[in-house]
């Protein structure tokens, strides 16, 4: 009677031909495909799933077909009652001003305070914004700022609280927005030492004590603007674990990756012998630190992309940004906020291994304030 | 023949029930590969959606870091207290900054580093209460050249510095970064990486021999 079924008879012999090449070590498998023995010989566990795969033949594409359908259905009900509303919004979020600090006027520093405070408090947003108070001295007691004017830590420590104090105030009737404040110098002058990490250790945790009376508001971390060409590479790392190991806590590095490859993850070479994990190091790597790279030009957004992706392939995972950091206030040739985030977001984009699970939660812009 | 009939008929009957049996079985395998795998694809969608908490993505020591400033965070709104009217708060002022001119050995400058590359800087009185700040080392775009880039700083009524750009001033010395070395009055002296000492003088934004 089943023989009378050719059209099936030839599907059948076909399969067991294909059978008989594929499961060399599955005799009764292929002799399986004979309908009337297809029963007794079930008992073979070896060879239940080609039987199974077999029987639903007719209907494996309609099978694939629910299971896709199960899979959309999945999505539709995560997004509609799962996923967080920053999910839904894969854009841009409000960039914050950051500033190379110029001054040491209290009351200006304090009004930038005040300007991102009433911001925040308008826009109902987060910010992240450091101050550059320029490179350490040589006794690790101050800075020198980007213009050459000396400031000693406890003035870094005042105007950083001034700035805090700013924006607590101006948010107002507000109390649930945020702003990280952190803290920063650079490896372009002197101190780039274990001694310096802890000094700037020191001015962050004297920061994060005066501004306990703002503490539901602000956070403070440490900053650091590392490029390659300013230092060694060893210099920077002792910076790094001097700052950490002394309790400064989480640090920025809002730093370059100068020379490093647009292309590559192979731990290839940067400028002044860094190499990509000495980067990554600094930026990432390390307990303490968090990343905000400068992307002025969408090349610097690729070097930072092959970084995180040598990260996700050789070391301690993909490099999670705090957002990119563009200076177009200051030279109008380079990237404006929104190309420095696309630059960054779709070069991050092109990989899976680097590809965020959520979106960088700020954009930043540098200022100077004299 | 009727043997034959009962005998075909009861195949055909058998053959009915057993293809029918079979129907259902898989509408309910169909059915059941929906229901698991959109069970399935739920649960991982929203695994990550949540991510299993704030941070969880991140290394455990980082993620600790960042816990315990939320917890900061938490614990102080906890005790807030009225915050003050902005219009009342004063700021004791502070004296102006103080100008020492001399050499600033300092690569970082106001300018974007791969367009130039900062070697160290000279701040010096020009007139008055005009200053000049001057930045040695190598223009890197369009050409890489040794160059200078040059701002005026005056103060403003508060006291602060306030800054006008000059730009760039290439040097004739061709692609060496330059580093000050020494200045008298308004004359700098730069030296290249090649060894050469050349001269300029920020009053006149003009380099000498």
């Amino acid at each position: 009677m089943l023989r009378a079924r050719d059209p099936a008879q030839v599907r059948d012999d076909a399969l067991r031909m294909g059978a008989q090449k594929l499961s060399a070590g599955c005799e009764s498998c292929a002799n399986g495909f004979q309908p009337d023995r297809a029963q007794r010989d079930h008992k073979k566990e070896g060879c239940m799933l080609w039987k199974f795969l077999r029987w639903m033949s007719p209907w494996l594409s309609s099978a694939v077909c629910a299971s896709a359908a199960g899979v959309i259905i999945a999505s539709s009900v995560n997004l509609a009652f799962f996923a967080p509303a920053a999910e839904a919004s894969p854009s841009k979020p409000l960039t914050d001003w950051s500033w190379y600090v110029e001054t040491t006027s209290g009351a200006t520093v304090q009004q930038l305070g005040c300007n991102q405070g009433q911001f925040d408090a308008a826009h109902n947003t987060n910010s992240l914004v450091f101050l550059d108070f320029g490179g350490q001295n040589s006794s690790g007691t101050g800075t020198t700022e980007i213009n050459g004017t000396p400031v000693s830590n406890l003035q870094i420590e005042t105007l950083a609280e001034d700035f805090a104090n700013g924006y607590y105030i101006c948010t107002g009737s507000d109390t649930t927005t945020v702003l990280t404040l952190a803290v920063g110098t650079n490896n372009s002058a002197y101190d780039i030492s274990s001694s310096g990490g802890k000094a700037w250790a020191g001015v962050v945790q004297a920061v994060t004590q005066g501004t306990q009376s703002d503490a539901s508001q602000v956070s403070i971390w440490g900053a650091n603007d590392i490029e390659p060409s300013w230092s060694s590479w060893s210099a920077a790392k002792s910076w790094v674990d001097g700052y950490s190991n002394n309790g400064g806590g989480l640090y920025l590095d809002y730093g370059s990756a100068d020379g490093c490859s647009q292309t590559t993850d192979t731990n290839t070479t940067c400028n002044n012998r860094w190499t990509q994990s000495d980067v990554y190091y600094v930026a990432w790597g390390a307990l303490s630190a968090l990343s905000s790279p400068e992307i002025y030009y969408t090349s610097l957004a690729a070097q930072w992309t092959q970084i995180s992706r040598y990260g996700a392939q050789y070391s301690q995972g993909p490099i999670y940004f705090e957002g990119p950091l563009d200076e177009y206030d200051l030279d109008n040739s380079t990237l404006t906020s929104s190309a420095a985030w696309n630059a960054l977001t779709s070069d991050l984009n092109q990989y899976a291994a680097t590809q965020p699970t959520e979106d960088m939660p700020y954009s930043l812009e540098v200022h100077s304030a004299s | 023949v009727l043997a034959k009939l009962w005998l075909f008929l009861d195949a055909r009957h058998w053959l009915l029930k057993t293809l029918r049996r079979q129907v259902v079985l898989r509408y309910a395998l169909t059915a059941s590969l929906i229901v698991t795998s959109t069970a399935l694809a739920t649960w991982q969608l929203s695994t990550r959606a949540e991510g299993g908490g704030p941070f969880s993505q991140l290394p455990p020591g980082k993620a600790a870091l960042l816990e315990q400033q939320a917890a900061r965070l938490a614990q102080a709104r906890q005790h807030l207290v009225p915050k003050p009217n902005p219009t009342s708060v004063v700021i004791p002022t502070s004296p102006p900054p103080l100008r020492q001119a001399g050499i600033i050995d300092m690569r970082q400058g106001p300018f974007e580093p791969t367009t130039f590359r900062g070697v160290n800087a000279w701040r010096g009185p020009l007139h008055g209460e005009t200053w000049v700040l001057a930045y040695a080392g190598q223009r890197e775009y369009p050409r890489v050249q040794g160059a200078l880039y040059v701002e005026l700083e005056g103060r403003g009524l508060d006291g602060q510095f306030t800054y006008h750009p000059l730009g760039y001033f290439l040097a004739p010395t061709g692609q060496a970064a330059l580093r000050i070395v020494g200045w008298s009055g308004t004359v700098l002296s730069l030296r290249t990486a090649t060894g050469a000492t050349i001269h300029f003088d920020v009053a006149t934004n003009r380099y000498q021999p």
